[in-house]
């Protein structure tokens, strides 16, 4: 399954409907679409406020494949080079007056997604993520 | 009370308390507004605050910046912020987030409004310390 998701907000809300038709299909349930959901959405808004700043009419590629409990999603973009793990997350235990607002995002990224990868291959960020499904 | 809505919020001020209801979603669309007339309304009256997201089913990082935000505003006042939200299965998604952020540590969450209420008329507690 693939789609291309436009440079702007509303990409968010397609992604979503994108997942809850693929968890339907697939039989996954809701709470782990709604983890992927909230991961993917953060890479996509963050794809649209940064890496294409000055770039209009661009698309952002999202494949995804479902072997047994393993789900890969592949995204690629050509915005600006920007690999999203080289952030530091902050650990979510700090007490609120050095919570900082920067880096919440990739929190979210990291703690609901397995394994994630990034790759600048022909002028493209590729992010590879995978989430296994525990039943 | 009073009471006000707009596309993104409603609100209403009861027991010394501003309740926030945040409508729907809690992101990029809508939540500098809800930041902003938020702030406007404790400007005109200065009340605890309780935000109350149990209509909330999308909500991004950029809600969590918003909630941070009024969380560090709050820790020097003498008056509470909280959260009114109990997870059901619309808005399971809040719960996903605030937990994994560690946000559930630091802002406290009343699953009423009539708790969080009675928590705020508690003299001198602040329990995100």
């Amino acid at each position: 399954m693939q789609m291309v998701l436009k440079n702007q907000l509303e990409s968010a809300d397609q992604l979503s409907l994108f997942l809850k038709e693929l968890g339907i299909k697939h039989n996954v349930p809701k709470n782990v679409i709604s983890e992927i959901d909230l991961a993917l959405g953060e890479l996509i808004l963050n794809i649209i406020k940064y890496a294409y700043k000055e770039k209009q009419n661009s698309s952002i590629h999202l494949e995804c494949n479902i072997k047994d409990n393993k789900i890969t999603f592949i995204l690629i973009d050509d915005g600006a080079a920007f690999n999203p793990l080289e952030y530091k997350v902050q650990d979510e235990d700090i007490p609120l007056e050095n919570k900082t607002i920067g880096g919440l995002g990739i929190m979210i990224v990291k703690k609901f997604m397995d394994f994630i990868t990034y790759e600048r291959k022909d002028n493209k960020n590729q992010l590879t993520l995978i989430k296994l499904v525990k039943k | 009370m009073s009471n006000n809505t707009s596309e993104y919020m409603s609100h209403t001020l009861e027991s010394n308390c501003l309740v926030v209801y945040v409508k729907d979603r809690f992101d990029e669309k809508n939540c500098f507004q809800i930041q902003d007339n938020t702030s406007e309304l404790l400007k005109k009256e200065s009340t605890h605050l309780l935000l109350d997201l149990n209509e909330v089913k999308v909500i991004r990082s950029s809600g969590l910046r918003v909630i941070l935000s009024i969380a560090k505003s709050f820790k020097n006042k003498d008056k509470s912020f909280a959260i009114v939200y109990s997870k059901n299965d619309k808005n399971y998604q809040v719960s996903q987030i605030l937990e994994v952020s560690g946000f559930t540590k630091i802002v406290p969450i009343y699953p009423t409004k009539k708790e969080a209420i009675e928590h705020c008329s508690e003299p001198s507690e602040n329990p995100s310390d």
